[in-house]
């Protein structure tokens, strides 16, 4: 699809405050709040954005992982579809580059990565796994950060 | 921080997941509130920071360039590599990490151009970076902001 100015906008008041009420976003751009709606309504339905809420899993006591996968035999798609589907990976992307698949993935606890760390291994394909586990957060995607971590908004007398 | 979040906290921040757009009223006929009260619960929520509702877009459907660093650190702390990185426009996440790499960075640019400029020359005026390595994004299989872990936790 492609996207205008208006969409634009829409997504740079969004990406600061996902719950802006559609009557405010209207008053801004000078158009009905039902053009808001819709055009929400278009972007969120043809995958351009997704309006979700953001934490951060370490602080609620849970472990992130970013996991690079190599991938032999099978194609990079097939594997990543594959990891797709196990419940706790909630990102997987196909990249270019050092490795085929990046997993992004949150456990309840270490047991519970070293048993989906298993899943992977398991996964026909998966030839090799980087591991990474997230120790703390520094840079959230939110504007104003989520507690202990910034944000995106541009930092002004930041330490 | 876990005592702060309580059940219902959770059910709150989950439908949020789902659909961050989710009217208070209809998030309160699911967790057994009145809209007032996950208003409040919500507002509670953000000024303690532990949740933020955003519009995330994708890359690729605005036109931009998407990559993943992984950053070896060496000579100074990781904690200073990754401080000196948060205030760069185009860094848009950093996680310190123990295992493969020390820091794991997500990047966003308006072009190709934009993103060599951004290897070649910005990030690498930050002292302590051992080594960078990159990998552009080229497509989403999934992209989920909810987890299981989240739902069965505490």
């Amino acid at each position: 699809m492609t996207i205008d100015e208006t969409d634009r906008r829409i997504l740079a008041m969004l990406a600061r405050d996902g719950r802006r009420p559609g009557t405010d976003i209207a008053a801004e751009l000078g158009v009905s709040e039902a053009t808001v709606r819709a055009r929400i309504g278009r972007l969120t339905d043809d995958g351009v954005m997704q309006v979700v809420a953001l934490c951060d899993p370490l602080s609620l006591g849970h472990v992130r992982l970013s996991l690079f996968i190599d991938v032999s035999d099978l194609t990079p798609r097939t594997v990543a579809l594959e990891l797709a589907k196990h419940a706790l990976v909630g990102h997987v992307t196909l990249c270019s580059g050092m490795h085929d698949v990046l997993v992004e993935a949150t456990c309840r606890d270490l047991t519970e990565a070293v048993s989906l760390l298993d899943d992977i291994r398991r996964t026909p394909g998966v030839a090799r796994i980087e591991q990474n586990i997230h120790t703390r957060l520094y840079k959230d995607l939110s504007w104003d950060g989520l507690r202990g971590s910034h944000g995106q908004q541009p930092a002004v007398g930041r330490a | 921080m876990l005592d702060a979040v309580d059940v219902i906290d959770r059910k709150i921040i989950d439908q949020l997941r789902i659909d961050g757009r989710r009217s208070f009223a209809q998030i309160g006929r699911y967790v057994g509130l009145s809209e007032a009260a996950v208003r409040h619960r919500y507002q509670r929520l953000v000024s303690l920071g532990i949740v933020r509702v955003v519009g995330l877009s994708r890359a690729q459907a605005v036109g931009e360039v998407h990559a993943h660093l992984t950053l070896r650190v060496r000579k100074t702390t990781v904690d200073d590599v990754a401080k000196a990185l948060v205030p760069l426009e185009e860094v848009r996440y950093v996680s310190a990490c123990v295992g493969s790499s020390d820091i794991v960075a997500e990047v966003r640019c308006a072009s190709a151009a934009e993103l060599a400029e951004f290897l070649t020359e910005t990030i690498r005026r930050i002292p302590g970076i051992d080594s960078i390595r990159s990998a552009t994004l080229i497509d989403v299989v999934k992209d989920s902001y909810l987890w299981d872990g989240f739902r069965q936790g505490s």
